[in-house]
């Protein structure tokens, strides 16, 4: 009814007229702002600050410091962070003071009077000079410093913030006995989000204790709890409001502003006090999606059959570590790409330099994990001689292999990568050779696979509420923020399946309240549908139940005879006899005026199940509910003299278990598909010899625009259902781009007979390594 | 949002717009003219510029000429590049034009805005480097129009304070001479140039007059190149020797990277311009 | 002399009606519509000119409204996303998806109108070079660009006295 149709996302019409709001869109007259004073320097200590001149600004009702923050350490894993920088400033645009003022214009002045003495430090800034015996050290005290959510191990005295490992085989072995083996090294550099809308916060903090918050966050409940956490106060006092977000991407998931701006109004007695990221800020202050540096040796034995493999990854944090941590177990899980190999030794180093930290980014690493694996790959069927496509579809890992984590696999928990890789060589018209085109032009292509599982903590939550209206329709609550994949629109079309009913008579709400809302764990690892479609599955179950009952009483049968479709509760056996919801939805009134029942309350949850952490050791646990496995390409025409190039052809086919809102489905991957080829082609955030931002801004951080997205879409789905997800949908909200790096990086290193082992490939990076192979 | 305060003001004449600049200037104030305003407001917003009053000049009748007076085509320093763009008086300079920023942009950018603005590409400069240009000007030196040579130096327009640049001209005939632009830029359609440049033929000569932004600090007449090349191919001539300075090494491109792209510009635009230049 | 000092009112024709407004003479129109008229269709995404969020038709053409002056706007007509109705170029958007997060929708819909006003008979590449002003992060824009043609095409029709189907601009 509802399931596989291509229903318009529930608030659609409001973004057509200017009508959705989104978090800055709804200020209110009269709040206070606060503008941040951020660090001119990538490390240096501070020595003064001098509030004076700031305060006695005209408007500025407060100056807030580290001093305000008492010690204050945040962090999703390691609580190395304070808010507002305290002695030492470690990074390039981090905030060390906020000036709480009438308006922005008096708050900006504010932070201009503002003087701060500041010592400069050396700095380290990539992940080489971090691991450089006696390398200024970013945390001097990394061993003080509480692990809210291990596993995470930081070595002291070192630049490195954790280490992850996957042991499985005898991988030293296995390469030695290989026929081939390949080595290559990989650099990929930080990017940014950019997402539309800038992050902003509002907090006020009520005289009866309850702070209001309203931010544009992934993760509500999580700012709930971490607030309430920091503050010493009830997670109960906390309300956390996320109205529509205009993307995030990953980028919404840190609790930074939030902070911040219940810190503001602290110093202000609690009046409403707003904090809003200009596009600079947003990109210099906070975080961005993590780069890294990557060395992969990948061997075969002389059928080309994968025999063992060697990673280390040296993940670039930045400054702190948010959620990098997580992120490199996430990459140990999946490190072996979609194929079958028993021999695994993987390191994932997290390691501290002085520029702004990391957080998730689409995709939580596998969208650089997956340029490593796929490049490698490539790599090893040239040695070979076979051809990449092949190669793939023989080394696929299969229903009965275990994984790196050694979670073995069922047909519903992968889905089949055979299929992709075949549908998606079809719709690119496969030719591994490239084309000449003349005029110095040539034509080549190139594929990549991709898999991944969600890497959510082993308790994840996710709650539906369903409450009944008189007139029979349902207004169903459940705690996914809306960011742009339409997950409320999801969870309304798996109910009105459920329930057999028309969509349109099922009501959703865009804004999140934690104080009304249930939990969901956060708007992240593409687990929407998953997580809440189960709960909305049980939510309905319950509903249909309390249903029944009353309808029984008013029918006079058993609730066993009964069926509900289209609104009304039905005798199975004879559908003319029934009671319309709008009769029973609030109670059930007798002629008489006797009422029984009351209003149909339905409620459900879900909580992720047989997840575990990883093994320090050896990696062995159970990472996510199910897979998602896909296959990409692209087709380049590239012109060896310029080094231009244009993506002429994009294919996706990932094994969605079942689509559920086909063309909702198509946009994403459409999406996801043009991000992953931006970052391939033009995105990096660059810094400076000093560690400035070098790009701060829209101008200058390059991200596509239209008319330079691939000229041609090819998107198709695998349905292979996941058995345990409602109507066997997989995830795919972050997937359509994470094989679109590697794959363009094979096509042009076809192209160009370079190899493409960096990002982004830009005309100039292609311009040099053919210039490093001529030489 | 600007944090700074300052005054808009919209004279109607140029003597009034020039009297009100050097009145609040007298008076140590920091006046600044507004064009279409593209790089002051962002500019205000950053705290690069720090004005106390903007003079918004683009709607005075002068600055907004366009047309042919004795032989020389006129166009106003306040026509908005899509303006310029919708009549399209002179084909080379449209080309040019039409890859500045992007299209709702040059409905607010002005002729004048990119010749005088900081932002150093000044990109609509270049057709006016390749021929006898002149400027109009108004300011302490009364209303006169000068050669553009004598004031666009180094690349960039030397104006005494308070001058206002109100009109440039161009001869006509010069509207009508084939020339070809080629913007080359890092990757993106959208984006500051790495190298631009506008060609025309020149009667009688076999390589057309060039002028290049992008490559180095500011818009020059490539003079000593256009000679080069009398001798030798775009890949050949010694270029080091003949830039006003080695190409800018930044961000957008490396420097033996915009020489490189420099190279394959001029052969492109020779290739187009076809064999007799 | 037009002039706007210190704290000002003024009055704008916006979206056809004289609205009065506060302003300071640093005020863009940007912040004049969000703050003072409480039209927070137009977002800010980069107040830099660069991603288009924010645009605005004055006097029929697609502007960044960031970019400009409140006094700039002075005598000129502005039109909002607030001011659409149910437009062709709306449904368009609707019918093809041509958003995700929703956050670009309105500045793209007013350089779609602006094209659909001034060069209704524009070929793609125009079209293109008109939408180049914006940035979208969440679609493949390949559904904007289709949106776009199709709204065209149909006023170019509707000029011709004939009209297209719903069916036949859905994408198969
Ligand atoms: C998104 C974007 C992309 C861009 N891309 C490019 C690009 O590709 N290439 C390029 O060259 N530039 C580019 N620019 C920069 C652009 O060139 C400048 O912002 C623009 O040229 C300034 O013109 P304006 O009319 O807006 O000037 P304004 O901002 O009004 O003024 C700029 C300066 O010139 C002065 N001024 C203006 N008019 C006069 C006059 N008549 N007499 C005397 N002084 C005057 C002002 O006082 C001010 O100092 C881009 C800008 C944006 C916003
Ligand atoms: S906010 Fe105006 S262009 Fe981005
Ligand atoms: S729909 Fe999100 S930015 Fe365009």
């Amino acid at each position: 009814m509802a399931v596989g149709q291509s229903v318009l996302r529930k608030e659609a019409p409001n973004k057509l007229t200017g009508r959705a709001r989104y978090n800055a869109d709804l200020s209110i007259p009269g709040i206070l702002h606060a503008a941040v004073a951020t660090s001119p320097h990538a490390h240096a200590r501070i020595r003064h600050i001098d509030k004076a001149a700031a305060r006695e600004s005209p408007g500025v009702a407060a100056v807030v410091t580290a001093a305000d923050a008492q010690g204050l350490k945040c962090g999703e894993v390691l609580e190395d962070r304070p808010p507002l920088a305290e002695e030492e400033t470690r990074y390039w645009g981090e905030p060390v003071a906020l000036v709480v003022a009438d308006g922005e214009a008096e708050a900006l002045a504010g932070v201009s009077r503002l003087s701060v003495t500041y010592e400069p430090l050396p700095a380290v800034l990539t992940v080489h000079e971090a691991l450089r015996p006696h390398a200024p050290l970013v945390h001097p005290d990394l061993s003080g410093y509480r692990q809210a959510q291990p596993p995470v191990a930081p070595r002291a005295g070192t630049n490195i913030a954790d280490v992850a490992h996957i042991r499985k085989g005898h991988a030293e072995e296995a390469l030695r006995d290989s026929a081939v083996v390949v080595t290559a090294h990989y650099h990929l550099p930080p990017v940014d989000h950019a997402a539309m809308e800038t992050r902003s916060a509002r907090v006020e903090i009520l005289d009866d204790g309850r702070v209001i918050v309203h931010a544009t966050t992934q993760a509500p409940f999580e700012v709930q709890k971490l607030l309430a956490r920091y503050m010493k106060t009830q997670q109960g006092l906390i309300i956390v409001n996320a109205p529509l977000i205009g993307g995030a991407f990953g980028g919404k998931t840190t609790v930074q502003l939030e902070i911040l701006a219940y810190l503001a109004s602290r110093a202000v007695g609690g009046r409403p006090v707003e904090i809003c990221n200009r596009r600079e800020q947003d990109l210099a202050m906070s975080p961005v999606g993590p780069g890294l540096e990557a060395d992969m040796t990948l061997g075969a034995d002389r059928y080309g059959r994968l025999t063992g493999m060697k990673l280390t990854v040296y993940l670039d944090a930045g400054a702190y570590t948010d959620s990098s941590p997580r992120i490199a177990r996430a990459i140990c899980s999946e490190c072996t790409g979609p194929y079958r190999l028993e021999h695994i030794e993987t390191d994932v180093y997290t390691v501290y330099t002085h520029h702004v930290y990391a957080t998730a980014w689409r995709g939580f690493g596998h969208m650089p994990l997956t340029f490593v694996v796929e490049r490698t790959m490539d790599k090893l069927a040239a040695q070979l001689g076979v051809d990449p496509l092949e190669m793939r579809r023989a080394a696929a890992i299969k229903p009965q292999d275990t994984t790196p984590t050694r979670v073995r696999l069922t047909k519903s928990r992968l889905g089949d990568l055979d299929l992709c890789l075949r549908r998606a060589a079809d719709l690119l018209h496969w030719d591994p050779t490239p084309r000449d085109e003349g005029k110095g032009t040539v034509r080549a292509q190139g594929l990549a696979a991709l898999w991944k599982t969600s890497s959510s903590p082993p308790n994840a939550i996710s709650g539906a509420i369903i409450t009944l209206n008189q007139e029979g329709s349902l207004n169903l609550s459940t705690g996914t923020v809306e960011f742009g994949p339409g997950t409320k629109t999801t969870a309304a079309q798996i109910l009105a399946e459920r329930l057999q009913m028309p969509i349109e008579q099922i009501h959703v709400h865009s804004h999140i309240n934690t104080k009304v809302d249930p939990e969901h764990w956060k708007t992240v690892a593409s687990l929407s549908t998953f997580m809440v479609g189960r709960a909305v599955m049980e939510a309905a179950e319950d509903v249909i139940a309390q249903l029944k009952q009353v309808a029984a009483i008013v029918l006079k049968c058993a609730p066993g005879d009964l069926e509900v479709a289209h609104q009304k509760v039905y005798l199975r056996d004879d559908p003319e006899i029934f009671v319309p919801f709008r009769d029973i939805a609030h109670g059930y009134s007798y002629p008489n005026g006797d009422a029984i029942g009351g209003q149909i309350i339905g409620r459900g949850s879900y909580v992720v199940r047989h997840i575990t952490t990883l093994d320090a050791r050896t990696g062995e646990g159970h990472p996510g509910p199910g897979f998602t496995v896909g296959a990409q390409g692209v087709e380049v025409l590239y012109n060896r003299r310029t080094h231009h190039y244009r993506v002429l052809t994009a294919v996706s086919v990932l094994d969605a278990g079942r689509v559920v809102n086909p063309q909702v489905a198509r946009g994403v991957v459409m999406g996801g598909i043009n991000m992953g080829l931006s970052y391939g082609s033009r995105e990096a955030v660059l810094f400076t010899r000093d560690g400035a931002l070098e790009n701060p801004d829209l101008r200058t951080y390059k991200v596509m625009r239209p008319g330079e997205q691939a000229l041609q879409y090819r998107v198709d789905f695998v349905e292979t259902p996941q058995l345990d997800s409602p109507y066997g949908a997989r995830p795919l909200g972050e997937h359509g781009c994470l094989a679109m790096p590697a794959a363009l990086a094979n096509a042009l290193s076809r192209a160009a007979g370079v190899a493409c082992d960096t990002l982004p490939l830009t005309p100039e990076v292609l311009w040099q390594l053919a210039g490093m192979r001529e030489a | 949002m600007i944090a700074v305060d300052f005054a808009y003001r919209r004279p109607d004449t140029l003597a009034g717009a020039y009297e009100l600049f050097s009145d609040l200037a007298r008076r140590g104030e920091n006046p600044f003219y507004l064009g279409g305003g593209t790089e002051i407001v962002t500019g205000a917003r950053t705290g690069l510029f720090t004005p106390s009053s903007v003079i918004d000049v683009k709607a005075i009748s002068d600055l907004r000429a366009l047309a042919v007076h004795d032989g020389r085509l006129i166009l106003g320093a306040g026509l908005s590049l899509r303006e310029i763009l919708a009549k399209d008086p002179w084909p080379l300079l449209s080309h040019i034009l039409s890859r500045i920023a992007d299209h709702s942009v040059r409905t607010q950018i002005t002729l004048g805005g990119n010749l005088v603005g900081s932002i150093p590409y000044r990109e609509a400069v270049l057709p006016f480097l390749l021929t006898e240009s002149a400027v109009r000007l108004y300011g302490s030196g009364g209303d006169r129009w000068v050669p553009l040579a004598h004031v666009f130096t180094d690349g960039s327009l030397r104006l005494a304070v308070g001058e206002l640049l109100v009109a440039l001209s161009v001869p006509e005939a010069v509207t009508r001479l084939g020339g070809v632009a080629c913007k080359k830029t890092r990757f993106d359609w959208v984006d500051y140039p790495l190298v631009t440049v506008a060609a025309r033929r020149q009667p009688g000569r076999r390589i057309p007059a060039l002028a290049v932004s992008g490559l180095t600090s500011g818009p020059f007449r490539a003079l000593r190149v256009e000679d080069a090349l009398l001798h030798a191919g775009p890949a050949e001539i010694p270029l080091r020797e003949l830039l006003p300075e080695a190409p800018l090494d930044d961000r957008h491109g490396s420097s033996a990277y915009r020489e490189f792209v420099f190279r394959n510009t001029l052969e492109d635009v020779l290739e187009q311009l076809g064999p007799n230049g | 002399m037009m002039e706007i000092r210190n704290r000002q009112e003024i009055l704008l024709h916006v979206n056809g009606d004289r609205r009065r407004a506060t302003v300071r003479g640093s005020d863009t129109l940007l912040q004049v519509l969000r703050t003072e008229l409480g039209l927070t269709g137009a977002k800010p995404g980069c107040e830099n000119g660069d991603c288009g969020a924010c645009t605005v038709l004055v006097d029929d053409w697609p502007v960044k409204a960031c970019l400009m002056l409140a006094g700039d706007a002075l005598d000129r007509r502005i039109e909002t996303v607030e001011g659409l109705h149910n437009t062709g170029t709306q449904r368009a958007f609707l019918e093809h998806f041509a958003f995700q997060c929703g956050y670009c929708t309105s500045g793209f819909l007013m350089v779609a109108e602006g094209l659909r006003r001034n060069r209704s008979a524009a070929h793609d590449l125009e079209q293109i070079e008109w939408l180049r002003s914006n940035i979208c992060r969440c679609t493949g824009y390949a559904e904007i660009l289709a949106a776009v043609r199709d709204a065209l095409r149909s006023e170019v029709l509707k000029g011709a006295g004939l009209t297209l189907a719903p069916a036949a601009s859905v994408p198969s």
